[in-house]
């Protein structure tokens, strides 16, 4: 309504017809409504009463609610806070690594001055070509670098990613111009300096983004746990909630460890604390994205593959 | 404030089978500007990157003030540069951008303070201090990038293409104010450009280069009036020199569908002869604005007159740019716009022999 | 005056002043040290993984000596391992499954998020359109663990929704996991739903780049919305399609291993339906403790994805150099 002219127009040309709009916006909404149902059914599970979960099942409208799940998941401590814990860590450790390896080695073959640039860029674009596979790389993270059970397990395989590191290039190549770059030459400014008082800030959407990805990569990653851990230490939070989902009773056994829950043992609400587990896991990245979704979107069009 | 040499530089690039600069010589005497013209690919601004460091010299030596240069870095050579697109940096702001390099030398606040300042006054750029590049015009952006020049305080600016991306009207008013910087700063200057009316405005000595090589090195009048060939004949100037290819017979240059002849002066004549040209070919080139078709002027040079049919008649004002045909020739002059000459009509038109220029038809090197 | 003579080309040999190694790599250093943790990373992930491939012509065994060792105390089996591979069952059904699915999931994908993204272009509301995307997105920014709950809250055998909604209305409840016939459309679709948001958005934002004046040209030579679609829209998302389907069908050996993997909850009697190369080799390589096996797996699948890849870039460039991956 108070947008400028020009872009009334515009908006005019590009759209459908009042009738046909009624009906995709109730197609889009129809699917864009799936995508929330199936987290608002698990919120809702986790909130029915075990009595109602073991009577009729999962249900939309339950006929008791509950919050025993979440205090049971408050009361069960260790190994939850632990798995978080881990998850957390690994999120934000891993996330620096990424972002700092990536756009650094991104930066140096986007710079035309460096002169082993094509080799490094083909050096990166080869890993992107052929895929050395599961086995291979299971071989040489627990054979050769003998990391298995350790942090590194779940921080190194993610640590690099070759498809950003060509996405960044083009992104700096676009939005670092070269002549800015000799112009803080001339002004006496050494290469650390240009990159962390000249480049870093042109470049904040982009590290934003590979960023972003990175930490969604860490903090959703169960796979290397699954293939590297073992320790219950190092358990981050998606592969204990596999782990639950495959063995309910592991919920159990972790309370005969040592936490008290006021209803006994017998009556620990496991549906609905597993449940809870999800949401717990699920609610940082849905609280968030919205926010980023931005960033997110920008990820695939900052910079084509190609130059 | 410095002398510059460039002792037979050349530059190769990787991969590339050509010298992208070949065997450039120059000496830079105090307080001199200079400018290097030529068309795209003629190896200016190569040699102007090379003199900032920002490129290395394949070979050959550049000095400064006897001192060889040529591996020291770019920020110690005591240089300042303004670029095409004026390489600002978008995230500072506009004081920040001048301060920048001053900072990095640990100049004191104050010192720091004081020079920007100065330089923000001398440009008018005081109200903009706070502003990040991109709340600029593209004339204030170019003003902040000369501004961070100044504050360098450097013996040599480097302006490379610096009005390229100004419209005309601001160009020409940017003109002037650097043709004023460099009365004040008293530094030397070189300046690229590949528009020759900038070099013919600005420059003590022009440089004119073309596919790497230097073709004249000179103050704008000798550029403009003793061309040592003609390529630097047909750059220079604007319209560009008619050029007339012929053969000398006699006293008489004709063209070879010989239907333009006209008689060449006794001195021009004389020195064609010297050189052996009697009787050869050669290419006659005669500026438009040495073309008349005023009733007095045709009859001094009546020996020279030309019949000539109107393409079409530019009026410019005071002159009028007639775009005529002889035969098979086109060329161009430019009359008083007193005699009105409408397209089709079949004029008379004088040329001023005094002012031809005679080029061997091969080499293109001026003879007289 | 110099260089009066423009033909005269001859280069004068002067003091030759090439800057020296040293001082080029000393200029090039800083720039160097920023790509070495980047190429450690691909050398320790990539490189040597690569090499390591070899152990598919092995009969691989664990040593404690360290990888060097491993490889030394196996004994070469040439290609056995591949002979086993392929004159087993499995190697037929993991690579049908492979293939079969990821070309249902580029084709559904790419009909689905194209058709969306269209859509969302021309919609009046532009702020329903957000609301749409960002809902539309969730799924793909959540784990398959996660997924995997979803979809158990509907298809659980004793408590699932469906199940309850069949007995409730007299029916039979179906016992998900072991009922292979309903899989494949149960992946497929849980695969499509959770990409086709992200999908969509990046056809989207192409789709939105697109000069208005072309749609306003269009409507003055006449066109009708669906001929606006199909001679403007659609054209301009071609290049965006191409890149997304090489890039797919470059990966159209290499499954999605949470999917296949988490979702089903790798029930063994699904396997026929749910097995692909990627959950094959991770079997291969944690529980029955094959390695070779696995391994020649392994190399097939990344050696008929590099074959796949190269081939698809080279019809490409065949037909739109432009579009080209490489």
């Amino acid at each position: 309504m108070r947008q400028p002219k020009k872009q009334i127009s515009s908006v005019e040309v590009r759209s459908f017809g009042h009738k046909s709009n009624l009906f995709f916006n109730i197609l889009l909404a129809i699917f864009a409504f799936s995508c929330l149902l199936p987290l608002i059914f698990i919120i809702i599970i986790s909130l029915t009463s075990e009595q109602s979960l073991l009577a009729d099942g999962y249900q939309f409208f339950p006929k008791h609610w509950s919050l025993a799940g979440y205090e049971y998941l408050a009361t069960m401590g260790g190994q939850l806070l632990n798995a978080l814990g881990i998850t957390v860590l690994v999120t934000v450790f891993g996330t620096l690594v990424n972002a700092t390896f990536t756009s650094t080695y991104a930066y140096s073959i986007s710079r035309s001055s460096f002169k082993y640039r094509k080799f490094f860029t083909v050096f990166c674009l080869i890993t992107m070509l052929f895929t050395p596979g599961m086995v291979a790389n299971y071989i040489v993270m627990t054979n050769l670098l003998q990391l298995k059970d350790t942090i590194w397990a779940l921080i190194l395989p993610l640590a690099v990613s070759p498809f950003n590191i060509i996405v960044m290039r083009t992104f700096f190549k676009r939005q670092v111009n070269e002549s800015i770059i000799e112009a803080a030459r001339i002004d006496g400014a050494g290469e650390m300096r240009i990159f962390l008082k000249i480049v870093l800030p042109l470049a904040v959407p982009g590290i934003a983004t590979i960023s972003l990805f990175a930490a969604l990569g860490y903090w959703n990653d169960w796979f290397n746990a699954l293939l590297y851990i073992q320790d219950s230490h190092l358990v981050p939070l998606q592969y204990l909630l596999m782990k639950i989902q495959s063995n309910i009773e592991m919920l159990t056994q972790n309370a005969a460890q040592g936490a008290q829950y006021a209803g006994g043992m017998a009556n620990i609400p496991q549906e609905a604390t597993r449940m809870a587990m999800v949401v717990i896991s699920v609610l940082p990245i849905a609280i968030s994205y919205p926010f980023f979704q931005k960033y997110f979107v920008k990820g695939l069009t900052i910079g084509g593959v190609k130059e | 404030m410095v002398e510059i040499k460039l002792d037979h530089i050349y530059k190769k690039y990787a991969g590339n089978d050509n010298y992208s600069v070949t065997d450039f010589n120059l000496h830079i005497k105090d307080h001199e500007f200079i400018v290097f013209v030529g068309p795209s690919g003629c190896g200016k601004s190569t040699t102007i990157r090379m003199i900032a460091g920002l490129e290395d010299i394949t070979d050959g030596e550049l000095k400064m003030d006897g001192k060889v240069m040529n591996e020291i870095a770019p920020k110690d050579r005591d240089i300042a540069m303004v670029f095409q697109n004026y390489a600002l940096y978008p995230n500072m702001t506009v004081y920040d951008n001048m301060a920048f390099s001053l900072k990095i030398q640990h100049v004191n606040k104050a010192e720091i303070k004081k020079r920007v300042a100065n330089a923000a006054e001398i440009l008018g750029l005081e109200a903009f201090l706070d502003r990040k590049p991109a709340a600029l015009s593209g004339g204030q952006r170019q003003r902040v990038a000369l501004g961070r020049a100044i504050v360098r305080e450097a013996k040599l600016f480097l302006l490379d293409e610096p009005l390229s991306n100004l419209d005309a009207k601001l160009r020409v008013s940017m003109r002037a104010q650097i043709a004023q910087l460099h009365q004040r700063l008293k530094t030397n200057m070189i300046y690229v450009t590949h528009d020759q009316v900038e070099a013919m405005t600005m420059a003590d000595r022009i440089v004119l280069t073309k596919q790497g090589e230097i073709q004249q090195v000179g103050t704008p009048s000798q550029l403009y009036n003793q061309p040592v060939n003609q390529f630097v004949a047909g750059f220079m100037g604007s319209p560009s020199m008619n050029f007339f290819e012929g053969e000398l017979h006699e006293n008489r240059f004709t063209t070879l569908d010989q239907q333009l002849t006209v008689t060449v002066t006794d001195q021009k004549l004389q020195k064609l002869r010297d050189a052996g040209y009697a009787n050869q070919k050669v290419t006659m080139g005669i500026r438009a604005e040495d073309i008349h078709t005023g009733p007095d002027l045709l009859e001094k040079m009546a020996d020279a007159k030309v019949q000539a049919k109107v393409d079409v008649a530019e009026l410019l004002g005071v002159e009028t740019m007639l775009y005529v045909t002889n035969g098979y020739q086109e060329f161009v002059a430019k009359v008083n716009a007193q005699n009105t000459h409408r397209p089709d009509e079949i004029i008379t038109l004088a040329f001023d022999m005094n002012r031809a220029h005679f080029f061997d038809s091969q080499s293109q090197v001026t003879i007289a | 005056m110099q260089g009066v003579n423009s033909t005269v080309k001859a280069k004068v040999k002067y003091k030759k002043r090439h800057p020296s190694f040293a001082s080029r790599f000393k200029s090039n250093l800083p720039l160097l040290l920023f790509v070495i943790p980047g190429a450690i990373w691909m050398i320790f992930f990539f490189y040597i993984p690569i090499f390591a491939n070899v152990v598919a012509f092995q009969d691989f065994h664990f040593s404690a000596g360290g990888f060097l060792e491993s490889l030394r105390t196996s004994s070469w089996v040439g290609f056995k391992n591949f002979e086993f591979l392929f004159s087993s069952n499995a190697a037929w059904v993991i690579t049908r499954n492979t293939l079969l699915y990821n070309l249902g999931f580029i084709v559904l994908n790419l009909i689905i998020s194209v058709f969306f993204a269209i859509v969302m272009s021309q919609l009046r509301n532009k702020r329903l359109i957000k609301v749409y995307q960002t809902s539309m997105l969730l799924p793909y920014f959540l784990s398959w663990v996660v997924i995997s709950y979803f979809v158990y809250a509907f298809i659980s055998p004793n408590q699932g929704l469906i199940n309850s909604l069949l007995t409730g209305s007299g029916g039979k409840a179906i016992s998900w996991y072991n009922a292979p016939q309903y899989w494949p459309f149960i992946l497929l679709f849980i695969g499509t739903w959770k990409s086709i948001g992200y999908n969509s958005i990046l056809y989207f934002a192409s789709a939105m780049g697109v000069d208005p004046t072309l749609y306003e040209a269009a409507e003055i030579d006449g066109a009708n919305k669906w001929q606006q679609i199909k001679h403007v829209t659609i054209p301009a998302l071609v290049p965006l399609m191409t890149l997304m389907t090489i890039l797919a069908i470059g990966n159209i050996f290499r499954a999605d291993f949470g999917l296949f993997y988490q979702v089903p909850q790798n029930s063994g009697s699904l396997y026929n339906v749910t097995s692909v190369l990627d959950t094959y080799i991770f079997n291969g390589l944690t529980s029955t403790g094959d390695i070779g096996m696995s391994s020649a797996a392994a190399l097939y699948q990344s050696f008929v994805g590099f074959v796949l890849l190269m081939i698809s870039n080279a019809v490409v460039r065949k037909i739109d150099p432009d579009s080209a991956l490489f």
